[in-house]
């Protein structure tokens, strides 16, 4: 009777430690690490594409105005620049989805002038 | 123990809050190159973009309908290209849209022209 009351006593720390490393294992497969993104960025939606990894790219806002890393981008230029200067292959946008399109079109022009090869758009995979 | 869950408590705070759960993909943008289209003989397709619908060499259309009315096209040797332009208060979801239709099409060049 006594020794079933000091048993019953003890903090279940066994089972504590494994919800926690249950949880922990689940976070570790489902998530990415990712940088994070602006916060209020509303991405493009999209179906039918393939995944791709987490962008680590130019964020435009809804209203045109550019970040990278949190940081803002005045100009075009300016993110050429800190990405490693021209003639990068590939460059990713991450477009808002209410940014003008017009806008998008002359952001990436200017970015095909100052010598990027190929302009890809970032948008969120539907999960459709 | 206690220090053992310690670690697996610090390590299960890190995966949670610096995880993320969106899906990305990408699709190629062919913005405008200024003035590298003169080359082709094949007269170009000329595709206007609008909030509701599209017009094709100015047959309106919806966009869903676009892949099989581009399908339909006699069969040319080298892409035939596709002049995308754009009215006013498209946004790039409704262009992105486009261009996700416009993948799955073989045989064009899309280009978006700039100035809409």
């Amino acid at each position: 009777m006594r020794r079933a009351r000091t048993v019953s006593k003890r903090e279940p720390t066994i089972a504590l430690i494994n919800i926690v490393f249950l949880m922990l294992v689940f976070f570790m497969v489902a998530g990415t690490l990712a940088r994070p993104l602006d916060n209020d960025l509303r991405l493009v939606r999209t179906a039918d594409l393939e995944g791709r990894a987490p962008p680590d790219a130019l964020v435009i806002r809804a209203d045109g105005t550019m970040t990278y890393r949190g940081e803002p981008v005045t100009r075009a230029a300016d993110y050429m620049q800190s990405i490693g200067g021209a003639g990068s292959p590939e460059i990713k946008l991450v477009p808002d989805r209410d940014l003008p399109a017009s806008q998008l079109v002359r952001i990436a022009r200017d970015l095909r002038a100052l010598g990027a090869g190929r302009i890809m758009v970032v948008t969120e995979r539907g999960l459709d | 123990m206690t220090s053992l869950i310690d670690v697996i408590f610090l390590l299960l705070l890190f995966f949670m809050l610096s995880s993320t759960f969106s899906k990305f993909s990408e699709v190629e943008l062919s913005a405008a190159t200024g003035g590298g289209l003169e080359a082709s003989e094949i007269p170009p397709l000329f595709l206007q973009l609008r909030a509701d619908d599209v017009r094709l060499n100015g047959d309106a259309m919806p966009l869903e309908g676009l892949a099989a009315a581009l399908t339909g096209r006699p069969e040319v040797a080298e892409p035939q290209p596709l002049l995308i332009s754009m009215r006013d208060g498209i946004t790039s979801q409704r262009l992105t849209d486009l261009l996700v239709v416009l993948r799955g099409v073989l045989g064009i060049a899309p280009t978006v022209l700039d100035g809409g």
